[in-house]
């Protein structure tokens, strides 16, 4: 089966707040009580109630025109997804299509998902919460009704997001890119093509990924790699869990020593607070 | 718009919006207020479309554009000048379109003129024009003298080269802000659109209307689409996106002082003293509009039936006649005055979205009685409960009514392209909730029941001999369309429009602009097949008024033959062998008038000759034929055109509440300008009470420049306290770049804004209910004198850190 | 940064003893993780019409046992094809918000409370109150002018309202002598 993908275009989209509320709406989470915070972004980060939200980055240079660079953060649906990896529980997990899948009651809310993430989305209250690419949908849904689109492509009024075989939206994205650059854009880029694996989340960029607060070039945690590919595999296995909790969180607060040092924007750190929770 | 084109609506339609080479967004921001046009405006710029900006602030929707110019508030006029003077200068106007379609070629009387910021006929004493002279020179028959070659210095063309030469680029920099070099971009690109293969559009909201020249400001633009020959064309028009779901509904349906269903006058005692007087007034000769009689005597036999005969005049003197003004502001000042007495509020909530937030509420304290009715409580329902009052203080008694919602009722909604599509009913109200057209039964007949008691009744008869059935207490949405497309007397038979209008009585239509919507076929707005292969066009769903016509003067895409200007941009045509126009889309003209005929190639039907106006003659518009730039009345700066600082004619009240800022004072230096967001709607009377976009937008808050910010020590996310002559509120400060200073005539000039969608009842009652955060406790009563819609875009504030 | 809360380490525990039970869960990938219900089986579905701004955007309403269960866009209306902003895809909450009005409330002169009160008891008093106030301040002319009108007497709205209830909005007005009408295009 073919890896299916969305595309998010920023250079389309103009920051509705569609996708964010169609999300908690189709998704039934509850809304958070936000303040404003200086910025057209809230709630501030992805949260155990939230799988998506918007950023807001604006810059302005002199001689310029102001910039204000719209993202769309969810789970990026790594090809090589840390997150599935770090889980010892087996509550994330890859499916055919290539979507980084969430079974809730096999979660036991260690947070090593949210630690290994490059893009730190996983969100733990009671159990990790994270967009599955509405596979509640997706799964059962009427085409003519587009009720089998994920909630926040359906709805986006602007035509930013796309959602299907990821191959065909890279060929898509790439002529985007193209077209950017012809009106004068001419830092416009294809972000996720190929790192981690590939994201299942590309966004379409007019401006370098640092605009948008997003690394250049995310990796999987290095940490992850020695515990998970080479103990793991020599036994580890057998570990008592004692031990297996004190190397992961030797694990996490590497991680989170990283994060601290990683900063996306304003509202991140405060983001982070709730998603420990 | 009326004034140039004859109708004041949205000429094209959303979709249509793809269809666009060019695209000017000015005193509007659809990203966030109408952000279904997002996906039409991404569509055109993906086949080659420019997207031009124009904003004091750097919006979401600027951020789909190609060219983005800052402008400062309220003198788009000096822009859109400037545009006309270069189109004027450059020749890059349509001529065939210019000579045969717009009142270019009709000669003025020589004592027309324009001097010292007064066109001819000023008044001093009486602060009033004398229209005499604003008029055409006529022949014996009436009509006016033109000249082809367009040459005679008389004729509209020539005058249009002397009144516009005073707005050049450098006085765009000097008045406007916006650099001489970004203008220049800005009219070369939208220029080029004064080609046969290419239209441009212009998208509008209360960023152009809500000015003391309002009015001035969409005829300003009027006449540059008039001279590109953007009027008629697929991705062409003059696109005012309407704020409300059904705020185009409810104007056709004449909810407003003026206006009767389908834009008739409604009666005033100075012009309408009898029926007589005012079938000879509202008949326009050489329009469409000559067969208003027909409309109006149809209108009144629905209204009150078989008691509407010709020897009583069908009634006409059960319509109230008005001799002064009840604007929206009018009545808040007879309000405050203490004139009013009872107060129908229908899902509307009046103290956040009107200006001078504590005159309106210290207004409503004046009311003996209120009765509302609404999805929410507002805080207009609890203005005695608001912030500072004292309800022991306030004897207004309140009703206040819960309704069905749009989930809950049969109905239909007519959007801004004039596109009627239906609502159907999916559950049963919730809780008491009733349908508006339930309650409206109920009380109707409450009333007949009161006045038919009553001996000593006033004047019961507009209410005893009033129709009103529609299923009664289950209200049949589709009995009412029924009537107001009308039906024979005799037959009873529905008319399938409103060409079989009689004025004899013998037909009904109670809005004749929607008769043809429910023919004898049934009811056309229930039709559901989107047009997936065209142009956008969409002809079979919903129903669009008038009889179906989705681009409003499409005849204008024509030549004098009949044929297109261009395949590219084609929407009908004149078949010579059928003896018929016909096209993809319904003709917007008589549809057997031929080319040949005297007025076969008159495609402004409504008005009288058929031509686009250039030139608004008689004062239809009554501060002016040509549009000229006044300062707001409250500007940091003098008007460079000229010793008058103002619209002459501006509408001002004279209460102890309205109070104003010197211009250029410092009392209150910076310039002011009120929006909303893309997660609010209107007055948040809705939106502020649900959770999901409560979260995604919180607060209001003031965005200030960050220039502006480091002055006065204010820092993102803190309180500062915004101030105005009428009031001030503490709100927090957003510091943003996407707002700039600007220049203005040597003077650096701030914009701040603040966001209009806030009060003080919002979702988190206990939190929020202490104070009021509404931006209209800053703006003032101040508006057009055509159509009187408050100046909330551009007043005077100060900053402080709070 | 480094450090642990109590908290958290008391989590990290759990987790490591979770583990050794689980470990190889995430190795062996299913197609799909696990059933999901489907929210719109059995369903009835409505078109209607967003009710916030101008651009008429589609919905599609979808009930259940008299209930509204969700809303979303209607792709086959071509004003949005499916989307659906902010705003409009909270239409959902709009209908079942628990702030919504259910009952009719009155405040009597002076008070500081609503009370809740049934439609019976409230038609009848509001149509006093309107012939009261139309009939004392009803003009029935101005010089010879037959004017039938009353200034004291106002109607606002409509732009919330459907086109349908809109007109009957003008001719309930206009039938009771106002001449004070306005609504939201005004503002």
């Amino acid at each position: 089966m073919a890896r299916l993908a969305y595309l998010f275009d920023s250079s389309k989209c103009v920051g509705c707040h569609g996708c964010q509320i169609a999300c908690k709406q189709w998704n039934q989470e509850k809304a958070t009580r936000t303040t404003f915070n200086g910025s057209y972004q809230n709630p501030p980060a992805l949260s155990p109630d939230t799988r998506t939200i918007m950023r807001f980055y604006e810059n302005f240079e002199q001689d310029t025109i102001p910039q204000l660079n719209i993202l769309k953060v969810q789970c990026y649906h790594c090809g090589e997804p840390a997150c599935v990896k770090a889980c010892p529980s087996g509550a994330l997990s890859k499916t055919d299509k290539g979507i980084t899948a969430v079974d809730p009651s096999k979660c036991i809310a260690c947070g090593y998902c949210h630690s290994a993430c490059p893009f730190t989305v996983p969100a733990i209250g009671k159990h990790v919460n994270k967009c599955d690419m509405c596979l509640s949908r997706t799964e059962h849904g009427d085409d003519k009704q587009k009720t089998s689109t994920p909630a926040c492509v359906k709805t986006c009024p602007a035509g930013a997001l796309e959602f299907g075989d990821r191959d065909a939206l890279v060929a898509k994205a790439h002529k985007r890119v193209e077209w950017l650059k012809s009106r004068g854009h001419k830092d416009a880029n294809l972000y996720g093509e190929k790192v981690l694996g590939g994201l299942g989340v590309m966004s379409v960029l007019k401006y370098p990924p640092a605009s948008y607060g997003l690394p250049p070039n995310p990796t999987m945690p290095l940490e992850l790699f020695v515990w998970k590919d080479l103990f793991n595999p020599m036994g580890l296995l057998m570990l008592v869990g004692a031990v297996g909790a004190a190397a992961g969180h030797y694990l996490l607060a590497l991680r989170q020593s990283r994060d601290d040092h990683h900063h996306h924007g304003g509202d991140e750190s405060k983001g982070k607070e709730e998603m420990k929770g | 718009m009326s004034p140039s084109f004859g109708r004041g609506a949205m000429t094209n339609s959303i979709p249509d919006v793809a269809n666009a080479d060019v695209i000017m967004v000015c005193g509007g921001n659809p990203a966030e207020n109408h952000p279904g046009v997002a996906r039409f405006i991404n569509m055109a710029r993906e086949k080659g479309g420019i997207v031009i900006s124009v904003d004091p602030r750097y919006t979401r929707t600027s951020v789909l554009s190609d060219i983005y110019a800052p402008i400062r508030p309220g003198t788009d006029i000096v822009f859109f000048n400037a545009l006309v003077n270069y189109i004027l200068t450059n020749k890059k106007y349509f001529e065939p379109y210019v000579k045969n379609y717009t009142n270019a070629s009709y000669l003025l009387k020589p004592e027309f003129g324009f001097k010292d910021g007064y066109f001819s006929g000023w008044d001093d004493a009486k602060k009033k024009y004398d229209y005499a002279s604003w008029q055409y020179q006529t022949g014996p028959d009436g009509a006016p003298l033109t000249d082809p070659t367009l040459q005679n210095p008389d004729c509209v063309f020539q005058r249009m080269i002397k009144f516009y030469a005073r707005y050049t680029p450098a006085l765009v920099e000097k008045v406007t802000g916006m650099k001489q070099d970004l203008f220049l971009k800005i009219a070369a690109a939208y220029s080029a659109t004064g080609v046969p293969d290419k239209s441009g559009t212009l998208l509008y909201a209360m960023g152009l209307t809500q000015h003391t020249k309002g009015v001035q400001n969409i005829r300003a633009f009027a006449i540059v689409q008039l001279l590109l020959g953007n009027m008629g064309l697929p991705g062409g028009g003059v696109n005012a996106m309407r704020g409300e779901a059904n705020v185009q509904g409810s104007t056709d349906a004449g909810l407003l002082f003026g206006n009767l269903p389908g834009y008739l006058a409604a009666p005033s005692a100075a012009a309408h003293p009898n029926l007589k007087t005012y079938l000879e007034k509202i008949t326009v000769k050489n329009s469409f509009a000559e067969n208003s009689p027909k409309f109006a005597v149809s209108l009144l036999k629905a209204w009150w039936g078989d008691k509407a005969q010709p020897e009583n005049d069908f009634c006409f003197d059960y319509l109230p006649k008005f001799s002064r003004p009840h604007s929206f502001m009018d009545i808040f000042d007879d309000m405050y005055a203490g004139k009013i007495q009872g107060l129908l509020l229908w899902g509307m909530n009046p103290l956040v979205s009107g200006p001078n937030f504590e005159k309106t509420a210290q207004g409503l304290e004046k009311l003996d009685w209120m009765m509302g009715i609404d999805l929410f409580e507002s805080e207009t329902h609890r203005f005695w409960k608001r912030p500072g009052a004292n309800p022991k203080d306030i004897k207004t008694e309140v009703f206040l009514l819960p309704a069905a919602s749009m989930v809950e009722k049969d109905g239909s909604a007519t959007n801004t392209s004039r596109w009627l599509q239906m609502r159907y009913r999916s559950v049963d109200p919730i809780g008491d909730c009733k349908e508006d057209g339930a309650v409206m039964y109920m009380l109707v007949q409450e009333l007949k029941k009161l006045y038919a008691a009553d001996a000593n009744a006033v004047y019961p008869g507009p209410i005893l001999d009033l129709t009103w059935g529609y299923g009664g207490e289950h209200y049949n949405a589709d009995e009412v369309f029924k009537e107001m497309n009308g039906w024979d007397v005799k037959t009873k038979q529905q008319l399938p429009g409103f060409a079989t209008l009689k004025a004899d009585g013998s037909t009904t239509s109670g809005s004749w602009i929607y008769c043809g919507m429910y023919p004898p076929a049934g009811n056309l707005a229930k039709r559901r097949k989107p047009d997936k292969q065209g142009i956008g066009l969409n002809l079979e769903w919903g129903w669009a008024w008038p009889m179906n016509r989705r681009i409003l003067y499409n005849r204008a895409s024509c030549d004098l033959d009949g044929k297109p200007f261009s395949d590219k941009k084609y929407l009908v045509h004149w078949d010579a062998a059928g003896k018929k126009w016909t096209g993809i889309d319904v003709p917007d003209f008589i549809g057997t008038r031929a080319p040949s005929d005297p007025l076969g190639a008159a495609p402004f039907i409504m008005v009288p000759y058929g031509l686009g106006r250039l030139f608004a003659p008689g004062g239809m518009t009554s501060d002016g034929p040509f549009p000229e730039h006044y300062e707001p009345m409250e500007s940091p700066v003098k008007n460079a055109m000229g010793s008058v600082q103002n619209n002459p004619l501006a509408v001002t009240y004279k209460s102890d509440r309205d109070k104003w800022a010197k211009t250029g004072g410092d009392e209150f230096p910076y310039i002011c300008t009120t929006y909303r967001v893309a997660e609010h709607y209107q007055t948040g009377n809705i939106t502020r009470k649900l959770l999901t976009t409560t979260e995604a937008m919180p607060e209001t808050f003031l965005e200030i420049d960050p220039e502006l910010a480091k002055a006065k020590g204010i820092k993102n996310g803190e309180y500062v306290e915004v101030s105005s002559a009428r009031g001030k509120i503490k709100v927090k400060a957003f510091v943003t770049p996407r707002l700039q200073p600007m220049v203005i005539d040597g003077k650096k000039c701030h914009v701040v804004g603040i966001p209009w969608n806030y009060g003080f009842f919002g979702e988190d009652p206990a939190g929020l209910a202490n104070t009021v955060t509404s931006a209209n406790m800053l703006t003032p009563q101040a508006g057009d004198p055509n159509v009187r819609i408050p100046e909330y875009k551009a007043f005077m504030v100060n900053v402080r850190r709070a | 940064m480094g450090t642990v809360s109590r908290r958290t380490f008391l989590k990290l525990m759990a987790a490591g003893a979770g583990a050794a039970t689980v470990w190889n869960g995430n190795l062996a990938v299913p197609a799909i993780a696990a059933p999901r219900p489907y929210r719109l089986k059995d369903t009835k579905v409505s078109p209607s019409v967003c009710i916030y701004c101008g651009v008429g955007c589609g919905l599609l309403v979808y009930a259940k046992d008299g209930k509204v269960i969700n809303v979303e866009g209607d792709p086959d209306n071509p004003n949005n094809q499916g989307g659906l902003c902010g705003k409009g895809s909270s239409a959902y909450e709009v209908y079942a918000s628990p702030r919504r009005l259910k009952k009719v409330l009155y405040r009597a002169a002076n008070s500081d409370k609503w009370e809740e009160k049934e439609w019976s008891w409230a038609i009848p008093e509001i149509a006093k109150r309107i012939k009261k106030t139309r009939d004392a301040s009803f003009k029935l002319k101005e010089g010879a002018v037959a004017v039938n009108r009353t200034e004291a007497l106002v109607q606002l709205g409509g732009a919330s309202h459907d086109t349908d209830e809109n007109y009957l909005l003008a001719k309930f007005a206009r039938a009771l002598g106002i001449v004070g009408l306005e609504h939201q295009a005004r503002i």
